[in-house]
């Protein structure tokens, strides 16, 4: 399905695609949307040359201050972009993005690889990229990850789209995997157990520990 | 006899930076093992040392045939059929793998597969090479819970050990045995309840703890529930019951 991504930029926000498996590969040389995908790297060439060619030259404090943005070690620049890891690989085309001061951040699967700590650290770097006007783009099926996301959600399916704006839409799972937290929800309501619609499993115990020690029954 | 692959103190450098060091274990024919570790500690290059595609110091012994799956992606303008040479078999495989694909036509081109089902054809190639062990890196995210299950149990029917590699707890728990992998080598490791409950060194590794393993915890503490439960139904029947 072809998409007209223009439809959905929109500086200040995030938006979130949902089974899309379409392919960004005509934004391989836009300079306004930055395309930063899970794949590796095959040049054999290093870092610093691989910089060059992207972005002609580049200031050595800001590349280091990107860097920091994105956890990547600076020193990285000495090595050879196809024997970094997969998730260097990411933030190191996050740098690229950054240097570049793109207007738009595509990512896909952005998320993949990261332990749970990292995971929150780009949560929060994404919200704080779109005080900066940027748009960002998420295309993941990972709703766990976009639950601490504030972004707007399309979901793709066959040749439409459509907007969901309640991560309990049951239209959403028949397409991806439903989160934990609220497979459990749908799951104690169906048992009889009034349950909100919950997004944090904090608030789900919470709810939980009430209902148990006030004596509610099945 | 049953066939191991003995890791002994394995370690790899890239340019004089030791990535990780004194990795020792022995992978048994029959253990399915989850490798859980943060990002860029060294768990792909672990599994390309294995699998004879980098250099690494230490020992490496390889009692059976060893086959990998790491994120690529494929290019081949062919069908799936001719990619994986299926029409060379007999009916019988070429339906379990036509089951396992679970696509209504084997004609696609590989390259215009979406990502879920390039890696089952990824999976299948390297079965069909019928490997005692299968490491796979980190490859199922696009998959539900359903069909991990489906795959781990696929290749668990053909005989084939599976090494997954992860950074999500989630996947651990479809293992009997996690290693938990820092720079030093083996951290820590142990059946998988016994690894998941040490909280404190999971959390301090990055990690957050599976959703029903940390809801049964956290409603164990306020003496809710005596036990752990993973099953939506137990914990919900042991949490009303009580009262």
């Amino acid at each position: 399905m072809e998409v007209q991504l223009k439809n959905f930029i929109k500086s200040g926000n995030i938006i979130s695609f949902v089974n899309f498996s379409g392919s960004f590969q005509k934004l391989k040389n836009n300079k306004k949307i930055s395309y930063i995908i899970d794949d590796k790297f095959h040049q054999n060439i290093s870092v610093r040359k691989y910089l060059e060619k992207k972005l002609g030259t580049f200031s050595h404090s800001k590349y280091v201050d990107a860097c920091k943005m994105v956890l990547l070690d600076p020193e990285i620049i000495n090595g050879n972009v196809s024997k970094i890891s997969s998730t260097e690989a990411k933030k190191l085309r996050f740098v690229e993005a950054l240097l570049l001061n793109s207007e738009t951040f595509l990512f896909v699967n952005f998320e993949q690889g990261f332990v749970f700590k990292s995971r929150c650290y780009f949560q929060k770097l994404f919200k704080k990229l779109i005080k900066y006007e940027k748009c960002i783009i998420l295309v993941t099926n990972d709703l766990t990850f976009l639950m601490d996301v504030p972004s707007k959600l399309v979901l793709f399916e066959k040749n439409n789209y459509l907007e969901i704006s309640d991560f309990y839409d049951e239209r959403l799972y028949q397409y991806v995997e439903m989160p934990n937290v609220i497979f459990y929800v749908k799951y104690l309501e169906m048992r009889g157990i009034k349950m909100e619609h919950y997004l944090e499993s904090k608030e789900v115990l919470k709810a939980i520990y009430r209902s148990v020690t006030s004596k509610e029954s099945l | 006899m049953t066939k191991q692959i003995h890791l002994q103190n394995v370690g790899i450098s890239i340019k004089n930076r030791v990535l990780f060091d004194h990795f020792t274990f022995d992978l048994c024919e029959g253990s399915n093992v989850c490798l859980i570790g943060s990002e860029g500690v060294g768990k792909t290059s672990l599994l390309r040392a294995i699998l004879g595609q980098i250099t690494y110091h230490g020992e490496i012994l390889k009692e059976a045939t060893c086959r990998g799956v790491l994120k690529d992606n494929l290019k081949d303008d062919i069908s799936i059929i001719d990619y994986l040479h299926l029409d060379q078999l007999d009916e019988e495989t070429k339906q379990e793998m036509q089951t396992f694909l679970d696509l209504k036509s084997l004609l696609y081109p590989v390259n215009k597969l979406t990502k879920k089902y390039q890696i089952k054809v990824l999976i299948l190639e390297q079965v069909l090479q019928n490997p005692r062990f299968l490491f796979l890196d980190d490859i199922l995210f696009d998959f539900s819970n359903r069909e991990k299950k489906e795959l781990i149990s696929f290749l668990q029917k053909r005989e084939i050990t599976t090494f997954y590699v992860t950074s999500n707890l989630e996947d651990a728990l479809l293992f009997s045995y996690i290693l938990v992998m820092g720079h030093e080598g083996i951290l820590m490791e142990g059946s998988a309840m016994a690894v998941l409950k040490e909280e404190k060194i999971l959390k301090r590794l990055g990690f957050s703890l599976p959703f029903f393993l940390d809801l049964s915890l956290q409603l164990k503490s306020y003496d809710l529930i005596h036990d752990i439960y993973l099953n939506p139904k137990e914990l919900t029947e042991n949490l009303w019951k009580f009262n």
